[in-house]
């Protein structure tokens, strides 16, 4: 019987030590959030979201069909307009990502930087429209100052006046001026 | 009581593979409740009831795993019910993971049907003429899975009469258990080995060969196959036609009857329901044929 009470013991410290990192928030909980307001001396930086590759007339077909619809893709393909955010010290891109899809309720789904190889956050999906939503080569990409980074978006720690922009690629990015070979800065 | 296994086993493996399929491919959420209950209905016309309520509780744990694992990792669907460590959980995920652990466990419920019902001499009689390799491949995995039990209770016996087993303790047990376990796939490992060596030794597999076989096409065996050919044919056609589709992201399908849908349906359903109607038939007519003496 001792030998029961200690496996039991032990199942309860595996228990808490799994359930101790976790929160659980209603829907109004986790959107009433309030934005830093923005003064002279902070600093800042813009994001926008698009999914304008998508209204090509070739893409929309590849697009799943019930993703099509203006819920998810708007008519001027931007999800997000260019806004501008307060940067707070040591923000990535992924920190600001999150702030302002929480600010504007827009869904978001990412694969945590713990979950894969890469040591980075993966954006799986903004506003229901997920990688390979319209086919193989389709997902997100993001880039910075019109310079695509090649590492993820939890590892560039961005500057003041930074311009984000996270945009839906459907063929690895070839339709977005991505250029695999002219990037040498890999982390 | 096994009548529906009487058929001719060519039928047999023609109506399991349909089965299979349509319960692994159609997403449609009535379609696997029905594959779920006539799964149940013929199961337990087969094995005595207590056997099917052991079953029924241990796939119960299936279903709870696998219908809370899948929305803890799919966030897509638009209905947020709340959010997990700032990920959103959704109705949708919610759904479409009840309806994948149901489809789960009725695919598991068929494929204890069909380890009863399509015994190994019928799997050798099917693939012997054509592939004696694929046979002896084919009826090695059926048995390894149909005789794992017996096997287990055997060997969990025979520890019991050497002393082990004495133990209160819940974790004592367990490694009880778990030593008979290991015991067990061992030996029924080796037997697979053994068996392509066994089988060679006997001259199986040799072209000259004839195999003797009790299966003959017995009257009515050819209607029967028209008819299972007849309704994969139009199930098939239905689905090309995108009659059965379904989908849960990013919003629900909704559900409507009206009388073409509940057509559909009951075509589905009556390839389901096929071998409890056969079996029940027959025990109606054995139990009336049995009153007259």
């Amino acid at each position: 019987m001792k030998k029961d009470l200690l496996v039991i013991a032990f199942i309860v410290l595996l228990l808490t030590i799994l359930f101790k990192g976790t929160s659980i928030q209603s829907v109004e909980d986790y959107y009433t959030t309030h934005i830093d307001d923005i003064t002279e001396e902070s600093e800042t930086v813009f994001i926008s979201i698009s999914a304008e590759t998508l209204l090509e007339s070739d893409n929309w077909d590849l697009l799943d069909e019930n993703l099509q619809s203006e819920k998810y893709v708007p008519n001027d393909g931007m999800i997000l307009e260019k806004t501008e955010y307060v940067l707070r010290d040591g923000d990535t891109v992924f920190d600001i990502l999150k702030r302002t899809t929480r600010y504007n309720q827009i869904h978001m789904d990412y694969q945590d930087a713990a979950e894969n190889i890469f040591n980075s956050v993966y954006v799986q999906g903004i506003n229901q429209l997920y990688e390979f939503s319209a086919g193989p080569l389709s997902g997100w990409m993001y880039r910075v100052n019109r310079e695509f980074p090649n590492y993820g978006v939890s590892r560039y720690e961005l500057d003041n006046g930074d311009e984000i922009e996270f945009i839906y690629t459907v063929e690895l990015g070839e339709d977005i001026n991505f250029n695999k070979n002219s990037e040498g800065n890999n982390r | 009581m096994n009548i529906f296994a009487n058929t001719h086993p060519i039928i047999l493996f023609l109506y399991y593979l349909f089965v299979f399929y349509v319960t692994i491919m159609f997403q449609h959420p009535i379609v696997i409740l029905l594959s779920l209950i006539c799964a149940l209905l013929f199961f337990i016309l087969l094995v005595p009831i207590r056997e099917f309520f052991r079953d029924i509780t241990y796939y119960l744990f299936v279903f709870l795993f696998i219908a809370i694992a899948i929305p803890r990792f799919n966030h897509r669907g638009e209905t947020f019910l709340f959010f997990f460590n700032d990920l959103p959980i959704t109705l949708e995920a919610v759904v479409f993971g009840l309806f994948i652990a149901l489809k789960v466990v009725a695919f598991i419920f068929w494929f204890k049907t069909f380890l009863i019902v399509v015994s190994i001499d019928k799997i050798i009689y099917l693939f012997g003429n054509l592939s004696p390799k694929l046979a002896v491949f084919i009826s090695t995995i059926v048995h390894f899975f149909s005789s794992f039990r017996r096997k287990l209770r055997q060997t969990s016996d025979s520890h019991k009469t050497i002393g082990l087993y004495t133990s209160n303790s819940i974790v004592e047990r367990i490694i009880s258990f778990s030593r008979v376990l290991s015991v067990v796939i061992l030996s029924l490992i080796i037997e697979m080995l053994d068996r392509g060596d066994f089988m060679k030794a006997r001259g199986y597999g040799i072209k000259k060969r004839t195999h003797f076989s009790l299966y003959r096409w017995k009257k009515g065996d050819r209607l029967r196959l028209t008819f299972i050919l007849l309704l994969s044919f139009f199930i098939s056609f239905l689905m090309l036609k995108d009659k059965f589709l379904f989908t849960y992201f990013p919003l629900l399908t909704s559900v409507s009857f009206n009388l073409v849908e509940s057509m559909q349906f009951s075509l589905i359903f009556i390839l389901f329901v096929i071998p409890v109607i056969v079996e029940v038939k027959e025990n109606l007519h054995w139990t009336y044929l049995k009153s007259k003496i």
